[in-house]
């Protein structure tokens, strides 16, 4: 479904997506900031964690997201480094993907090659270095 | 090879078109041409095409018999070719040539090769195909065999046309084969539409959140969408990007199944 091709009630569906959407969002970050999820029982656990004891690189982004909400930065980063280093870029993703149409250029380079590359490796090091080198990270 | 003498009292046009036709082949060679008639001048026909003329503007007599004959065998000349000649030929000429004079009379030009071979056999001529009927087993027939065409005159090549100015490449060429046939440039990126969505943050989102391998996999796929999209293939930039979003759905479909394998263990802990 190409956007220039939709119709009235097309608009209508897709506006209130972004809508919901952003409630969902605003009543997630309000639960973290009222609850920590490394004492809480009812935050989600990481499933690999608990079957092989690996963490993957996304491990800790909740208790981070918590630090962040209430302004801790430094625990923010012992939490998730990588991701610590990532918010500011996920956040221009964001922008770059809601104005793919109104500013190509942008969406271009913030979607080229050496920098999906570059998360993806990132990403899979991140991993290898949590797990194998440094194992307290 | 044989050598022909024409006798002629014409030697305008059509004698240059006759050598022209019998020099052009293999077989026979024009060599000297006898003319009877000082009123067209041989020069304009015979002589323009290399061919040596002998002009008896008091006709051709039999007191130049002897005469002709020296200069006949002088030229190896194995065939009398007679050509509008007016008067006739001197008996010792053509007792000379026995079998070997032919008359051109009622005759075009284009078609004088093929009646001299039709009356001159040659038994060299046609070894080839002579070979083949005996092998065939069959009787070779001269008259059956079809005479090599005339070359006709080359005409001035024309000029080449200026070769067209060259064509606007296309957006999107389908690539026919797996290796990947040269492709003409892609288009700028100012005319093309926007890349594709790529789902970049979603696949590192389902990447940290969900399901790690097949978050790695959708961050793949965002990849190739950005490269095809670069290389101006938006055909396959968009398969892509459909491909991106079936494998952020894979990785949250499989975080959400681990969480709940995990949820109950959670609640009794």
């Amino acid at each position: 479904m190409e956007r220039d091709e939709e119709n009235g009630r097309g608009k209508t569906l897709r506006r209130l997506l972004w809508a919901g959407g952003i409630a969902v969002a605003a009543i997630i970050l309000a639960l973290y900031f009222a609850f920590d999820p490394g004492s809480e029982r009812f935050a989600p656990k990481c499933p690999l964690l608990m079957a092989t004891g690996l963490k993957c690189p996304g491990c800790g982004s909740q208790r981070m997201l918590h630090a962040l909400l209430h302004g801790d930065i430094a625990a923010a980063w012992r939490c998730n480094a990588l991701l610590f280093l990532l918010v500011p870029f996920l956040i221009a993703l964001g922008v770059a993907s809601a104005r793919r149409r109104s500013r190509p250029r942008f969406y271009r380079v913030m979607n080229s090659i050496p920098v999906i590359v570059a998360v993806t490796l990132a990403l899979i090091g991140w991993f290898v270095l949590r797990n194998f080198i440094i194992t307290d990270l | 090879m044989k050598n022909i003498a024409v006798f002629t009292s014409d030697g305008g046009a059509k004698g240059a078109e006759l050598v022209r036709i019998f020099n052009s082949g293999e077989r026979f060679r024009v060599v000297l041409a006898v003319s009877d008639s000082a009123y067209i001048p041989l020069a304009d026909g015979y002589a323009s095409a290399g061919v040596e003329c002998i002009v008896r503007p008091a006709g051709i007599r039999e007191e130049d018999s002897a005469e002709l004959l020296d200069i006949l065998r002088d030229r190896k000349v194995d065939i009398l070719l007679l050509d509008g000649l007016s008067g006739a030929l001197p008996e010792p000429l053509a007792a000379a040539y026995p079998d070997a004079v032919a008359s051109l009379d009622g005759c075009a030009s284009a078609e004088a090769p093929r009646m001299v071979m039709d009356r001159f056999p040659d038994d060299e001529m046609y070894a080839a195909e002579r070979r083949w009927a005996d092998t065939l087993g069959l009787k070779f027939d001269p008259s059956a065999v079809t005479p090599p065409p005339v070359p006709p005159v080359a005409p001035v090549p024309p000029v080449a046309p200026e070769p067209a100015a060259a064509p606007v490449p296309p957006v999107s060429p389908e690539p026919a084969s797996f290796r990947q046939p040269a492709r003409p440039a892609p288009a700028p990126f100012e005319t093309r539409e926007p890349m594709p969505p790529t789902y970049m943050l979603w696949a590192i989102l389902s990447t940290i959140c969900c399901c790690f391998p097949a978050g790695i996999v959708a961050l793949f796929f965002s990849m190739s969408v950005s490269s095809r999209y670069y290389a101006g293939d938006i055909e396959r930039a968009r398969r892509n990007s459909r491909m991106t979003e079936i494998w952020i759905i894979v990785s949250v479909v499989l975080g959400l199944i681990g969480g709940a394998l995990y949820f109950p263990m959670l609640l009794m802990l």
